[in-house]
């Protein structure tokens, strides 16, 4: 079977990395629409077990329209010759609806990994159409399911890709990741935001600064901010953190899993998908994260249950 | 402060949707009005002649985009568009259909905050497939106000999750076309031209890809021409891709050499309207045909496995018939008998519907 995965964020590719490796018999090659000034460098794909980059698009154009027309050409031409049997999509980009409309005008079916969940809020109307477009959607939890059911759109359920990020790396990758920067694990707090906060929370412990999951850093007072590159760096302050304060509920998921206080900021309080995710809790503003407990005694990382089981339906149905 | 609205059109089926709609515009005070044509479908016989039967102004803008995949064509609409939305500033785009050009004007707008008003929303055929059945989907799903033609548009939407809100159900616009030229084309008695006799003929229009560009397909396709046009004669006004597949499978000498079927170059709207007023049955894959047979009452047999338009086949005068060459006989045989159903319109499909959208582009201010 030959799959295409188009990768937009660090977080498609954990998922990509997840099911690359419960898909060994597979052809899986990937492409990567790039907004953020980094790429998806090629010891960062080797470390995640997945092949070189077949194909990117960096847009020119600088306004919406202009970016989609473009990533509607550059599916084409991923996606017409040589055509996969299927497409998998992760999280909601300019990209993604288009790759979705031209895949399916292709007769080529579409897996989107990351459904019933909310995307960016500037990206939720494509991610609800993608949804609706999708071939597979795979509902990474229980909330998005019913979510899901009432738009009359049926999904698999099969746990969390990104709840398993924590089996891409081992326990000495990520200690050595974190001693060389001085920390120790769930001994710090990991701030990481689309923008640039004002201020940062007083949790009592040092806070590092993920400025946002592209990957490009800016200065924070008060913070150690990093661009935190590699990718395997990246996950190994989220993996070993004792508090996540975030607006990106992909990153609370993955800190979460790994037994981090995760704190989903939310000011229009809006967010009450993430009720069902242990370790997982919305906050109106950066205030509220000072109160933040890191657990002591973190869970070990969950079986590997879900991406086995998505490759599994994936090979089966397509 | 006048409403800027702008009416697009990308391909011919387009036009006797958007005809009327820009007709009731133009007279409204409340509306300042442009007329946009994309340039999807640039042939004179497939365009031009179309606008003019339909009374279509020039329109105010040609984005000229031509041909190419469905996803460059798609490009270049939005692109061209952008540029349309950053020079006018409308308050709606009004699109209509489920053409490429649909979905690229729609896209365009949902990036720039121009609303958008789908004329035909809620329509599915449920078979993927079909790339028009993807337009559908996304486009109704960017829009702000939904124009239904019919309750199954309506119900579609609903479950597709569809904010009810959003959603008008105005009737069957391209159904306003039909009524305001029908006598026009009536007196023109087209059939003459052809040496033909009202109630006496069977047109056929075939150009989807799966009926034409596949070879067994498009032999039975040929196979059902040849048995018909052996009972009844038959016009054939034959679509560009139609008539370099049959070229291309070298069925197209073997159809001229038959007496009884009449091959043409894609007629004007008069022309054909008037036509399919006097036919005894039309066999078609399109989907316009579809609604314009029940509304004169015409035996329709629809040469496709599915419809996005089962109002026709549950009250109107259309039956899917696929390519089965025996089912399409014993159907002609039954309308020939007298014994085809009689189909009754669907409601609102009265002529009206361009006022009721209009009306609701109004009110959604």
């Amino acid at each position: 079977m030959d799959l295409l995965a188009l990768a937009s964020t660090r977080l498609d590719l954990v998922r990509l990395g997840l099911l690359a490796a419960a898909l060994p018999e597979q052809r899986l090659r990937l492409v990567a629409y790039l907004r953020a000034p980094h790429a998806f460098d090629r010891p960062d794909l080797e470390r995640l077990a997945l092949q070189e980059l077949t194909s990117y698009l960096r847009p020119a154009k600088q306004t919406a329209p202009g970016r989609l027309a473009e990533a509607m050409a550059w599916a084409d031409e991923c996606l017409a010759r040589p055509r996969p049997d299927l497409l998998l999509l992760g999280e909601a980009t300019e990209a993604s609806l288009p790759f979705a409309v031209t895949a399916q005008k292709l007769g080529i079916a579409v897996a989107s990994l990351e459904a019933g969940l909310p995307a960016a809020p500037e990206r939720e109307g494509e991610r609800r159409i993608t949804e609706q477009l999708a071939t597979f959607r795979f509902a990474p939890t229980a909330q998005a399911v019913g979510w899901l059911q009432e738009r009359g759109l049926a999904c698999h359920y099969r746990g969390d890709l990104l709840a398993e990020a924590g089996r891409l790396l081992t326990e000495e990758d990520v200690t050595t990741a974190l001693s060389s920067w001085g920390l120790s694990r769930r001994g710090y707090l990991v701030l990481a935001l689309r923008e640039e906060p004002s201020a940062v929370p007083q949790a009592g412990m040092p806070v590092v600064y993920l400025p946002d999951t592209q990957g490009q850093a800016l200065p924070t007072a008060g913070a150690w901010a990093t661009e935190a590159r590699p990718v395997a760096a990246w996950l190994s302050l989220l993996l070993g953190c004792g508090c996540l304060v975030s607006d990106d509920l992909g990153l609370c998921r993955i800190a979460a899993a790994a037994g981090a206080a995760a704190l989903l900021l939310d000011p229009t309080g809006e967010q009450h998908w993430c009720a069902d995710i242990p370790n997982l809790a919305p906050i109106p503003d950066l205030a509220a994260a000072s109160t933040c407990q890191p657990d002591p005694a973190p869970p070990p990382p969950p079986a590997p249950r879900c991406a086995p089981a998505i490759a599994h339906i994936l090979t089966r149905g397509a | 402060m006048p409403i800027t609205a702008a009416c697009f059109v990308g391909a011919r089926p387009n036009f006797m949707k958007i005809a009327p709609i820009l007709r009731v515009l133009r007279q409204d005070r409340r509306f300042t009005t442009l007329f946009v044509h994309t340039g999807q479908h640039y042939d004179y016989a497939m365009s031009e002649v179309f606008l003019r039967d339909l009374g279509l102004p020039p329109p105010d803008a040609l984005f000229e985009v031509g041909s190419g995949s469905h996803a460059a064509q798609t490009a270049k609409v939005i692109t061209a568009a952008e540029a349309f939305f950053n020079r006018h500033h409308p308050q709606w785009a009004v699109v209509v259909g489920d053409v490429n050009s649909t979905l690229g004007v729609a896209l365009a707008a949902s990036k720039l905050g121009v609303r958008v008003a789908h004329v035909e929303a809620g329509l599915r055929s449920f078979d993927r497939r079909m790339p028009e059945e993807i337009n559908r989907i996304v486009t109704d799903h960017l829009s702000q106000l939904l124009l239904a033609s019919c309750p199954e548009a309506v119900e579609n939407l609903e479950r597709e999750g569809v904010d009810r809100s959003r959603v008008r159900l105005v009737g069957n616009v391209m159904i306003d076309s039909l009524v305001h030229l029908l006598p026009k084309a009536r007196q023109a008695q087209p059939w003459r031209n052809y040496e033909l006799e009202p109630k006496s003929f069977v047109i056929i229009t075939a150009h989807r890809p799966e009926n034409v560009d596949n070879r067994l397909q498009l032999r039975r396709l040929v196979e059902i021409l040849e048995q018909v046009a052996a009972r009844l004669p038959v016009l054939l006004p034959l679509h560009p891709r139609t008539r370099q597949r049959l070229q291309e499978a070298g069925a197209l000498a073997r159809l001229q050499s038959l007496p009884a079927l009449h091959l043409t170059e894609p007629l004007g709207y008069l022309e054909f309207l008037g036509l399919l007023d006097a036919c005894t049955a039309a066999l078609t894959d399109s989907g316009g045909l579809q609604e314009e047979t029940t509304y004169l009452g015409v035996p329709c047999l629809t040469m496709r496995e599915n419809t996005e338009r089962p109002i026709t086949v549950e009250v109107g005068t259309n039956t899917l018939t696929g390519l089965d060459p025996g089912l399409v006989l014993s159907c002609l045989d039954q309308v020939l008998a007298g014994t085809y159903k009689q189909g009754v319109i669907p409601p609102l499909w009265d002529g009206k519907a361009a006022s009721r959208i209009v009306t609701a582009l109004a009110r959604s201010r």
